[in-house]
């Protein structure tokens, strides 16, 4: 790298790192992260922590409202009886009864709850709602169909140890014969990140790219430059540049996370990604990390070449969007097949298509994250990606040469083509 | 400086350079001997541009060889090169001090030297104060001033430089008049093209024409004016005019007492002067006049079958700038 590469990349480094928006960008984007991660926590959380007080109209026998109170104490709900109930047999009834005196239904209790007489058999319980239960709903109903199934195995006979068992939940595990191949949610979890940013980033940087270009275009700095330095030279350095801006983003954001780790994030994350203590405890896990950033390095050469190359073919701002969207198809792909991937990421097809330079930088992080990824595929995918990255350069070098003195028309495919011949 | 160079600082040799089927430069042979000032001269769309990307390896030609300060155009030399594009562009976001450090980077300056280079040229063209201002708060006078700092900041050898005083105030282009001088008296080659005439004749050693893609004049102003062959007298006298019918003399305006002639190629204006003394006229005044810079060139490109008419807008419109 000589001193003119050097002078470009120095220049596109510090005037992009030093600019407002590349702080707040880097500032904001976790932030945003953080909070659409953590405020549904939050507020799940302080509607979990407000205790609950069900009324219980048992007209069944008087066992349900005791089964209740046992399996519901863990879960901060208070379950009475509601004495005003004798006469009530239809959920009809109990609207009538609390319509009464709403505002003293109101501060005896949340929700009512009405087992009619033949619950025992077909009968079905019913509740009606005087304040918010929010997301309990469902502890209530799984309550209410436990204390339902235990009436009605006791009637059927069965001691109370006994009902107790039959109503005990069962789990299953299931494990593949090799343990390595499939992982737990929390890998799930990081495929999906590393997919998400990666995308994020492609497209993020490798449109700035395009723009720096265009820029220098539309501002006839290129003029100048040319004089002075080889086109291929400032495409390097503005490449490397700006992907140098894309590392230190990234280097902030890891620096970021891991001082929130040591504040126990992992463990909230975990918590409501339902694999708490498990991602708390897990080893870093390096190895997918590291490959993740590769990946990050060679997909963002080969991808801001294109991006390159698109940019000097553009003379103004308004084609920005039709010359680069078909750029932008390849990094776009692999995010809409993120889930069969994520899923079955060792059937053949998406082993295919994983390798393929033009999506590997996307899929083959996430296929590292969620299962084994034999080296010998991993190996083949960046041999690939750098042949890959050679032909990009070499087709975008092209291009580039003759596109950044080009003014007026944008060049059709056949002088594109021309281009490329004879460059 | 690289004083090793004895031959030209620019050898181009039958150079052509065609845009589809747009002939922008035909058959070009140019030579720029060391230390000279040389005027590239010619109405817009000429081919000036052309032949100066050509010159600076920014474009390649068609056929032709370029050599610059006695090699192929390569890195090394490119750095003793320094050139102002007519379309000048700035990175409207950097601050002016920066802006120059990187200029001077690219062309193998310490950041060091170049930034306190770009300091003491700022405080000469009265740009002090804005070292840290970025570029897009600048007039666009001003913009071109750092503009030509950038050019000149890493001393080089060749200057080339295109249309530099279009859009400059009458006391700043005087200024950077003063600049390119002071550059040759230190050694440097300059090079620029300008469809003003009156700059050429007042700074340039040589000149260089340009028209129709094609180069119509090339030489030291002495040899060109010479090559035109052709004088025009101006006489103020008394007594007979017979005389003016001469047959030396091309055309006359008379305006009485005072005649315009136009002599010949080739003609002696002396011989005219000796049939007026024989007829007896009173001669009070008989100046021999060469032909300005602009008679020559009109003459010239009308001699290519170019319409004088156009030619003569064009180079109305530059004087009037």
């Amino acid at each position: 790298m000589n001193h003119r590469v050097w002078a470009i990349l120095r220049r596109e480094y510090l005037e992009r790192v030093r600019n407002k928006w590349f702080v707040l960008a880097t500032l904001l984007v976790p932030g945003l992260l953080l909070g659409l991660t953590f405020l549904p926590i939050l507020l799940a959380g302080q509607e979990g922590e407000r205790p609950l007080t069900i009324a219980v109209v048992d007209r069944s026998g008087g066992e349900l409202a005791e089964r209740l109170r046992g399996v519901l104490a863990r879960e901060d709900v208070a379950v009475r009886a509601f004495r005003a109930g004798d006469e009530i047999e239809t959920i009809g009834d109990l609207r009538a009864v609390l319509a009464d005196d709403l505002e003293a239904a109101r501060t005896t209790a949340d929700a009512y709850l009405l087992f009619p007489s033949d619950v025992a058999t077909f009968g079905t319980p019913a509740m009606i709602t005087v304040s918010e239960i929010g997301v309990r709903e469902r502890t209530l109903r799984l309550a209410t169909q436990d204390a339902v199934q235990w009436l009605r195995a006791r009637r059927a006979g069965l001691q109370s140890g006994a009902a107790d068992a039959l109503l005990a939940d069962v789990e299953m595990r299931i494990e593949p014969i090799d343990p390595e191949s499939e992982r737990s949610d929390v890998y799930q979890f990081i495929g999906f990140l590393f997919a998400m940013m990666l995308y994020g980033m492609f497209l993020f940087y490798g449109q700035m790219v395009a723009r720096g270009v265009l820029e220098e275009k539309t501002s006839d700095i290129v003029e100048i430059l040319v004089s002075s330095v080889r086109p291929w030279e400032m495409m390097l350095g503005k490449i490397v540049g700006i992907g140098a801006v894309g590392l230190t983003q990234v280097g902030i954001w890891g620096i970021v996370a891991l001082v929130l780790s040591s504040f126990g994030l992992a463990g909230r994350v975990g918590d409501f990604i339902g694999a708490g203590a498990e991602f708390a405890q897990m080893a870093f896990p390096w190895s997918i990390l590291v490959f993740a950033l590769l990946y990050f390095v060679l997909g963002y050469l080969m991808y801001s070449a294109v991006f390159a190359a698109a940019g000097a073919m553009l003379t103004s701002e308004q084609d920005i969007q039709q010359v680069l969207v078909p750029v932008m198809i390849p990094i776009i792909i692999p995010i809409l097949i993120v889930a069969p991937v994520m899923q079955t990421p060792n059937r053949l097809w998406i082993v295919a298509t994983s390798m393929v330079p033009l999506f590997s930088p996307i899929l083959m992080p996430v296929r590292n994250a969620v299962t084994y990824v034999p080296p010998w595929q991993n190996v083949t995918s960046v041999l690939l990606l750098v042949g890959a990255i050679w032909l990009a350069a070499w087709i975008a070098g092209r291009i580039y040469r003759v596109g950044i003195l080009m003014k007026g028309k944008r060049p059709s495919i056949p002088e594109l083509v021309r281009w490329m011949r004879h460059g | 400086m690289n004083a090793t160079v004895a031959g030209p600082v620019v050898r181009m040799r039958g150079v052509n350079k065609a845009f589809g089927s747009n002939h922008a430069v035909r058959d070009f042979d140019f030579e720029l001997p060391r230390g000279t000032v040389c005027g590239l001269l010619g109405p817009n769309g000429a081919g000036k541009t052309t032949a100066i990307r050509i010159m600076l390896d920014i474009l390649g030609p068609d056929s032709g060889s370029v050599e610059l300060l006695g090699e192929p155009v390569n890195a090394g030399v490119r750095e003793r090169v320094g050139y102002l594009p007519e379309e000048r562009g700035m990175y409207q976001k950097m601050k002016v001090g920066e802006h120059l450090a990187f200029f001077g980077a690219i062309k193998g300056m310490s950041r060091g030297v170049a930034r306190r280079e770009a300091g003491r040229w700022l405080e000469r063209l009265e740009l002090g104060e804005r070292a840290d201002d970025r570029v897009e708060t600048l007039s666009k006078g001003m913009q071109q001033k750092v503009q030509f700092i950038a050019t000149i900041l890493h001393h080089p050898e060749l200057l080339v430089l295109d249309e530099p005083f279009s859009g400059l105030d009458p006391i700043n282009s005087e200024l950077l008049r003063e600049i390119v001088v002071e550059r040759k008296r230190e050694g440097a080659t300059v090079l620029f093209s300008t469809h003003m005439i009156d700059d050429a004749e007042r700074i340039c050693d040589r000149v260089c024409m340009i028209a129709g893609a094609r180069k119509v004049l090339d030489g030291t102003l002495a040899e060109v004016r010479a090559a035109s062959g052709r004088k025009d007298v101006t006489v103020v006298f008394d007594g007979d005019r017979g005389w003016l019918a001469h047959p030396s003399v091309e055309s006359v305006t008379d305006h009485g007492r005072r005649a315009e002639v136009r002599m010949r190629e080739g003609a002696d204006p002396q011989a005219l002067l000796r049939a007026a003394v024989a007829a007896d006229a009173t001669i009070e005044r008989f100046e021999i006049a060469e032909p300005s810079l602009r008679e020559i060139f009109l003459e010239r490109a009308g001699a290519r079958g170019l319409p004088a008419t156009e030619l003569e807008a064009a180079m109305a419109a530059g004087e009037a700038l």
